[in-house]
């Protein structure tokens, strides 16, 4: 079961492992119906793992839970080992960043103010010293240091994206959760993505990333969570869980997966 | 191009130049200029009141606004002002005196009302409507308003004030005793404002991104209405009901220096003090010895400047959320 929480900052250095954990958590809709089926399960600790599944069928609500950004009515979350439930909001702030799918900002705000709230977190504590460099450091990372000082509302979608994964960047957490940050991007904006994702999972983050693109997921993640009709149906390895009968069961579709030498999925509807 | 920071200071020294020459104007304006006695027994509290309305309106706009994520929340346009009247004459119904600490409560819990309920009706999955806002707000406003009328009707005190002074303000009923009263609350609040002001820079991001972020969403949204309140709620005990000073003096310092909230705080708290003061000045001189309601000047510019933020909202959202 949980720890008793305890300041967990760290200060820099290598990033201490982290993993997430749903412990029986269930969603019920006021009426009692599930929104999540009770659910056990790990994020593992430095592991890409992402959440695929039909629209409607769970990912968001098991993401939200996951991020502590919903709790769950039934069941606990555990963030390296500790109840978020108690741990308040700066300090689930710096164990795990979230990207939402929303990403709009209210009045005029410039890049580098977006960024720069990454740092929320750490505000009093040792680390803020560190705040310019972590700053400039993702600004950097994303090539965005010519948008810094341009109001959002004059960037474009992807630009906005990439704003926004360097705010989670500059956060310097040990976790990172996206909620289908591949939707709405062109080609340049899903490498700057992948890009992204790599260059966090080098530095040994917990990443969890829910997609519809289960193509680019084979290729991206070391675990696959699937979730189907509220509940998850299978969670492993991307080569044991991307395979014509998980994913035509889950998606209710005929599908044929085709594993490539480079470890790539294709997939392709049968009919 | 000078930087945000320069521009704020250099905002600051304008504003309160401004400020200071509006403050002179009014005190020595009108019939028998420079009376001491006038000057000191009539003027001095009016224009100190005028200062003090005119912050807390202008700070509790950019707490509404920052707190509710909404461009177009105003006190007045949210339903806060009526509710404070409607408390304030509540009081005066149950003999209390004007001016006084403890009209300024029942007027805070009046506001605190309207404000829950605002909230509560605009509250949907998580987040708060824009439009359900205001409309909100038109309803409290309505249901406030007619019960201010009925009262004063009804009751026939002589010590009520009319129905146009809750409905559109005046200074000329301020004195010391009003002005010892908003004093404390306009500072207190402006406190909080300025405490808050970088978490309701985070909040920008919306409930979920701020909370992530380390934002205790609800305790710094509670802060921020309460606050909200306190600033309106005294002045209105005191003046009446002001509108657009919190949705215009916000925006326009917006424009000049940025959205970031600690320097949007200490700006239109003294742009918001200059353009009440200025506002009651040209109320009390224009067609003198006639008063017009000092309300009716800020709605005169307010309202049609109000009208072009809606479009302008509008247009950059592509529609409402």
């Amino acid at each position: 079961m949980s720890k008793d929480y305890k300041e967990t900052a760290t200060g820099t250095g290598p990033i201490p492992a982290m993993s997430i954990e749903l412990v029986n958590c269930a969603l019920r809709t006021s009426s009692g119906r599930y929104r999540l089926e009770p659910t056990t399960l790990t994020f593992a600790s430095g592991l890409v793992t992402a959440v695929v599944g039909p629209n409607g069928a769970g990912k968001s609500s098991l993401l939200a839970i996951a991020a502590a950004t919903l709790s769950p009515t039934e069941g606990e979350v555990l963030f390296g080992g500790y109840s978020v439930s108690d741990m308040n909001a700066r300090q689930m702030a710096q164990s795990r960043a979230v990207l939402a799918q929303d990403l709009s900002v209210a009045f005029g705000f410039n890049a580098v103010d977006i960024v720069s709230w990454g740092r929320t977190p750490w505000r009093g504590t040792e680390l803020q010293k560190q705040d310019s460099t972590a700053i400039k450091v993702a600004l950097q990372s994303l090539g965005i240091i010519d948008l810094a000082n341009r109001p959002m509302s004059e960037l474009s979608g992807g630009e906005r994206k990439r704003v926004h994964l360097a705010r989670i960047l500059a956060q310097e957490t040990q976790c990172v959760l996206m909620d289908e940050p591949d939707s709405d991007l062109d080609l340049a904006g899903l490498a700057t993505l992948d890009l992204a994702i790599q260059g966090m999972n080098a530095l040994g983050k917990t990443m969890v990333i829910s997609s519809h693109d289960l193509q680019r997921v084979s290729r991206l993640a070391d675990r696959i969570v699937v979730v189907a009709e509220q509940k998850v149906v299978a969670h492993g390895e991307a080569r044991a869980v991307i395979t014509t009968e998980i994913l035509s069961e889950a998606y209710q579709t005929q599908v044929k997966v085709q594993w490539t030498d480079q470890g790539v999925a294709h997939i392709s509807i049968v009919g | 191009m000078p930087t945000l920071r320069a521009r704020s200071v250099w905002l600051i020294a304008i504003v309160l130049v401004a400020l200071m020459g509006s403050v002179v104007i009014s005190l020595l304006s009108g019939a028998a200029a420079s009376d001491p006695v006038i000057i000191w027994n009539i003027r001095a509290p009016r224009v100190l009141t005028a200062v003090l309305v005119g912050a807390g309106l202008a700070v509790a706009g950019v707490l509404l606004q920052g707190s509710l994520r909404n461009p177009l929340a105003d006190p007045a346009l949210v339903g806060v002002s009526a509710g404070a009247a409607l408390g304030a004459v509540v009081g005066a119904a149950l003999g209390l005196g004007y001016n006084s600490y403890a009209a300024s409560l029942f007027a805070l819990l009046g506001g605190l009302l309207a404000v829950v309920v605002v909230v509560w009706v605009s509250r949907t999955h998580g987040r708060i409507e824009v439009v359900t806002v205001l409309l909100g707000g038109i309803a409290i406003t309505a249901f406030a308003s007619a019960v201010v009328a009925i009262l004063i009707s009804m009751s026939g005190l002589a010590g009520l004030r009319p129905v146009s002074f809750w409905a559109t303000g005046s200074f000329a009923l301020s004195n010391w005793s009003g002005v010892l009263s908003i004093a404390p609350a306009v500072v207190i609040g402006t406190g909080i404002a300025l405490f808050i002001a970088p978490a309701l820079n985070v909040l920008s991001l919306g409930d979920d991104a701020a909370f992530a972020s380390g934002i205790e969403v609800g305790k710094i949204r509670m802060w921020a209405l309460g606050a909200a309140v306190l600033l309106t709620g005294a002045g209105v005990a005191v003046v009446g009901v002001i509108a657009f000073i919190g949705l215009l003096v916000p925006h326009a310092v917006r424009l000049l220096i940025g959205p970031s909230h600690r320097s949007l705080v200490i700006v239109s708290a003294i742009a918001g003090a200059f353009t009440v003061v200025a506002a009651d000045t040209v109320a009390r001189l224009v067609v003198s010895p006639v008063e017009l309601p000092v309300g009716a000047i800020t709605a005169i510019v307010g309202a049609p400047l109000f009208l072009v933020i809606v479009a302008r909202t509008r247009s950059r959202q592509g529609g409402w959320a």
